[in-house]
């Protein structure tokens, strides 16, 4: 019993790192995967790497090409469009009812404050100079931390779990945008984002969802161009 | 081995039992649980009943606070809300989608016109008030299909997965009206025909605005005759 729950934990954890991996654009759209490094890498035995491949092949986010390799699935502008399609439909919307919800909160009221602080200081940091990797950190934690709060502002609401699925599925491709664009997509992002948080403070509903609205668009349309470099 | 094997099937199964007898609406929204009655009714000992209340209340299906009787969920105003709101949101999109991705002489269409032809006798049916316990499970199956339908012609999408979050979230409150309404359900059956009704021409006739405005306008009925439904219980 003991044994088998162990087992279980370490093929889960193999699992979720070389996901995570995938998804945070560590290893990109195209890039080759072999089970013998990954194991040496990751310190474990050949088995639940290969396990891990079949599961991420089975979600579309790796393709085998042979026995023991296998490929970061590529990202397509039809993946783009379908998931930008659906956050249209509703974050603009999720984020204007976060806002009510964060206008009666004085705890989530400043919360959001400090990440509008946080981006501002990196888009000073981001005018003086060029994005590396620690600035790339702070910029992604604010991006994911307004994400966060506005799931937790919306609290056990289903509109909340929705888009805690989307927000799974599309971190991939929204990663792979900065990862592979660097300073320009991050400049332009972390601007749209301190112009959401402003509207979302200053409480004006509409605004709160074209501002949402027009980062979407654009952030589609910047991902559809670094996917066609 | 074998021993705990039966042990959790057994459990799986009364928690199915209990669960689908909520779903469904068998069981209403505050009518309290009695362990005793359930493990009677279900030839079973009290323990895997409380498990399966346990269970079920973490998933916000039953209320077991301590020093009370454990309770089926309440459905309030709001959750109906909630609920209409995203669906409100994807749905109509989601049936334009279907639209345009519905293939001629596809197998998907034959089933289209079929369910057409179903909803049809069942109207008959209703306006004669020659209803039966077979009509009523088929006014059911035709719901249920054309959702399936839908979801089938957007295929495996990001909005599919979500469509199917959403059903599973809403699966109490979708026949909620249908299920507790006494006097007025003949009447909710039949408007509900004639808009899945034209819902599926709209589908038929490839006509994408018809698809959404038609869905649209379904679930803002919906909306409205469920919580009319929750006021009455």
């Amino acid at each position: 019993m003991v044994e088998r729950i162990e087992r279980e934990t370490l093929h889960d954890k193999v699992y979720q790192s070389i996901k995570n991996s995938i998804v945070r654009n560590e290893f990109m759209p195209g890039d080759e995967l072999t089970i013998d490094s990954l194991a040496s890498d990751l310190g474990v035995s050949p088995t639940p790497v290969r396990e891990a491949l079949a599961k991420l092949s089975a979600q579309g986010l790796v393709v085998s090409t042979q026995n023991k390799k296998a490929r970061v699935a590529g990202i397509t502008k039809d993946d783009v469009v379908e998931i930008y399609e659906v956050r249209k439909l509703l974050e603009p919307y999720a984020t204007r009812i976060a806002a009510e919800e964060i206008g009666g909160d004085p705890g989530l009221a400043r919360r959001l404050e400090e990440l509008r602080d946080r981006a501002r200081r990196i888009g000073e940091s981001l005018a003086e100079g060029e994005m590396d990797e620690h600035l790339f950190e702070r910029y992604m934690d604010v991006d994911l931390g307004l994400e966060d709060l506005v799931e937790e502002a919306l609290g056990d609401m289903l509109l909340s779990k929705v888009l805690g699925v989307i927000g799974d599925h599309s971190l991939r491709v929204r990663t792979f945008t900065e990862v592979s664009d660097g300073d320009k997509t991050a400049e332009k992002n972390n601007e749209e984002h301190i112009e959401i948080i402003s509207r979302m403070l200053s409480g004006e509903s509409e605004e709160i969802e074209g501002a949402v609205k027009a980062h979407l668009d654009n952030a589609e349309e910047r991902t559809v161009e670094a996917l066609a470099e | 081995m074998v021993d705990q094997i039966s042990r959790e099937t057994l459990q799986e199964k009364v928690y199915n039992s209990i669960k689908e007898s909520i779903v469904t609406n068998d069981l209403l929204p505050e009518e309290v649980l009695s362990i005793d009655s359930l493990s009677k009714e279900l030839g079973v000992s009290p323990t895997p009943v409380r498990e399966a209340l346990t269970r079920l209340s973490t998933q916000g299906l039953v209320e077991n606070s301590r020093n009370k009787k454990a309770k089926v969920a309440s459905i309030e105003r709001d959750d109906v809300r909630q609920t209409y709101e995203v669906r409100k949101l994807l749905e109509p999109y989601a049936c334009r989608l279907a639209v345009e991705n519905l293939e001629e002489g596809s197998d998907i269409e034959r089933e289209l016109i079929d369910l057409k032809g179903k909803i049809e006798v069942l109207q008959r049916e209703l306006e004669e008030s020659e209803f039966t316990e077979n009509g009523y499970s088929d006014y059911f199956q035709v719901d249920f299909r054309l959702g399936e339908y839908i979801e089938g012609i957007i295929g495996a999408t990001l909005l599919g997965s979500i469509l199917k979050l959403i059903g599973e979230h809403s699966e109490r409150l979708r026949y909620f009206a249908e299920a507790t309404g006494d006097e007025g359900v003949q009447e909710i059956l039949q408007d509900n025909n004639e808009e899945h009704l034209g819902i599926i021409n709209a589908l038929l006739d490839r006509d994408p605005d018809a698809a959404e405005s038609r869905v649209a306008e379904h679930l803002d009925h919906a909306e409205e005759r469920t919580i009319a439904a929750i006021e009455a219980v």
